[in-house]
């Protein structure tokens, strides 16, 4: 089941983030390599999860982690912002409309497909989120090498910036844009019901 | 102009290409403003049809050598994204792979051919097959390293374009290339048969009669001309009827 952890909730979510934290850990640091504090040696938790992150987490029926992805308003400090701004040619982008996604983590002992189904869920919980508030853009850092596989799904990727080299990786600062065409796309991907058939009204946000 | 506007350029110009001969024109005359002489742009299969993708301005004798030979896993640039996913140059290949003695061989027929050092974007996107783009100088010329960042953009950018514009031609094409089509509901079919179920099992599942389903992949063999159902499932895969996400995520 999918969840949005906000501050307002959070308080009920401490069980599931904890799992998330762990498989970010696993994810990010075990397999990919990636130089990142962890602070207990189990779970990796930077400086900006704090009550500003909004998380989407996919859980299993145990309330256990499946996949997940962040959310940080621009207008705090954000990885672009306070980590990467090196990596923008101009300013980062910052406003009420733009948010900063990062931290996109499936459980890494499943299936390829079933991590693939479970990355469309969440990122269509991202959308969902986006058109309820008012968010109209997403930025954030990609490893160069994943750029191929963001772009295969359609969607409207512009770099900030040429990518640099980083820790051993090449690595670029990216805005998306998207719309109900977006949202519409993913729909059909996972085979679920139009948000907009029973929603007019955030169809007409956008 | 800066690199990044010469990129932001492309990806413009790229999205905008009506056809893959604007593409091939548009790589043609950014990889020459890079100092390139060659690109090579495709997905990594033996023979392009459907709606795969490749574009390439090598020396004509060097791609017509290549085409007849052996697997494209036989090619060392193609082997090595099977492995790496983030660009490489080709010089560091025989770090990358343990080379073949025949891949060893296509380097130097390639340096042979006028190709010389190379730069490859791989374009790993899951439920598909892989592809790349690369770009090469002239046997004996060097390239700039400043300019990879840039290039890694454009080979990113390039190959999706020439993936959906090779999706695009794929559709609109009327296929007097031979290559058969078959309806909605034999793919349908198709898929539950990929999934291993039974006749029975996909005739109750589509609400059809189990003859009905048999008639179906009958006519579909017909229309490849093969003789089994392995057959079948391989040929409707290779020609993008089918992706591999229909049968392994439904």
């Amino acid at each position: 089941m999918l969840h949005v952890v906000t501050a307002k909730n959070r308080s009920r979510y401490d069980r599931l983030r904890d799992s998330m934290h762990r498989d970010r850990k696993s994810v990010f640091v075990d397999r990919l390599g990636w130089a990142l504090e962890i602070a207990d040696g189990e779970r990796e938790i930077d400086q900006f999860d704090t009550p500003d992150a909004v998380y989407v987490i996919e859980a299993d029926a145990e309330q256990r982690h499946l996949a997940s992805l962040r959310l940080l308003p621009t207008t705090k400090p954000h990885l672009m912002s306070e980590v990467f701004p090196f990596l923008c040619e101009g300013e980062v982008p910052r406003g009420p409309d733009i948010w900063e996604l990062t931290r996109l983590c499936v459980r890494p002992d499943l299936p390829r497909s079933e991590q693939q189904r479970l990355r469309g869920i969440v990122w269509h919980g991202a959308l969902q989120f986006a058109f309820a508030t008012g968010i109209r853009k997403f930025t954030g850092v990609t490893h160069a090498q994943f750029l191929s596989a963001v772009l295969a799904s359609g969607l409207e990727v512009e770099p900030l910036g040429l990518p640099q080299n980083y820790a051993g990786s090449m690595i670029g600062a990216h805005v998306v844009h998207f719309g109900v065409d977006d949202m519409r796309r993913e729909e059909r991907k996972l085979g679920l019901a139009s948000s907009f058939a029973s929603a007019p009204a955030l169809a007409a946000t956008n | 102009m800066g690199q990044f506007q010469d990129v932001q350029e492309f990806i413009r110009l790229a999205r905008s290409a009506k056809t893959l001969a604007d593409l091939r024109s548009l790589l043609e005359g950014t990889a020459k403003s890079f100092g390139f002489t060659y690109f090579m742009l495709g997905h990594h299969v033996n023979v392009i049809r459907g709606n795969l993708a490749h574009l390439s301005n090598y020396p004509v004798g060097f791609a017509e050598a290549m085409s007849k030979r052996r697997r494209f896993s036989d090619d060392p640039v193609m082997r090595a994204c099977q492995t790496k996913t983030a660009s490489f140059r080709w010089s560091e290949l025989s770090s990358l792979i343990p080379l073949s003695p025949y891949q060893a061989e296509v380097l130097t027929n390639a340096e042979r051919a006028g190709i010389g050092e190379g730069f490859t974007v791989p374009a790993s996107i899951p439920g598909e097959c892989l592809g790349s783009c690369s770009f090469a100088v002239r046997t004996g010329q060097a390239f700039d390293e400043r300019i990879l960042p840039a290039v890694q953009y454009v080979g990113s950018f390039a190959f999706e374009a020439a993936r959906r514009l090779a999706q695009t031609d794929a559709l609109t094409r009327d296929m007097t290339d031979g290559t058969p089509v078959l309806s909605p509901r034999q793919l349908d079919c198709l898929v539950l048969i990929a999934q291993g179920k039974s006749d029975v099992d996909t005739a109750q599942l589509l609400g059809l009669s189990k003859s009905t389903v048999h008639e179906y992949i009958e006519n579909a063999k017909r229309k490849y001309g093969v003789a089994s159902r392995v057959q079948l499932i391989i040929r409707t895969l290779f020609d993008n009827q089918l992706g591999f996400d229909d049968i392994i995520r439904h």
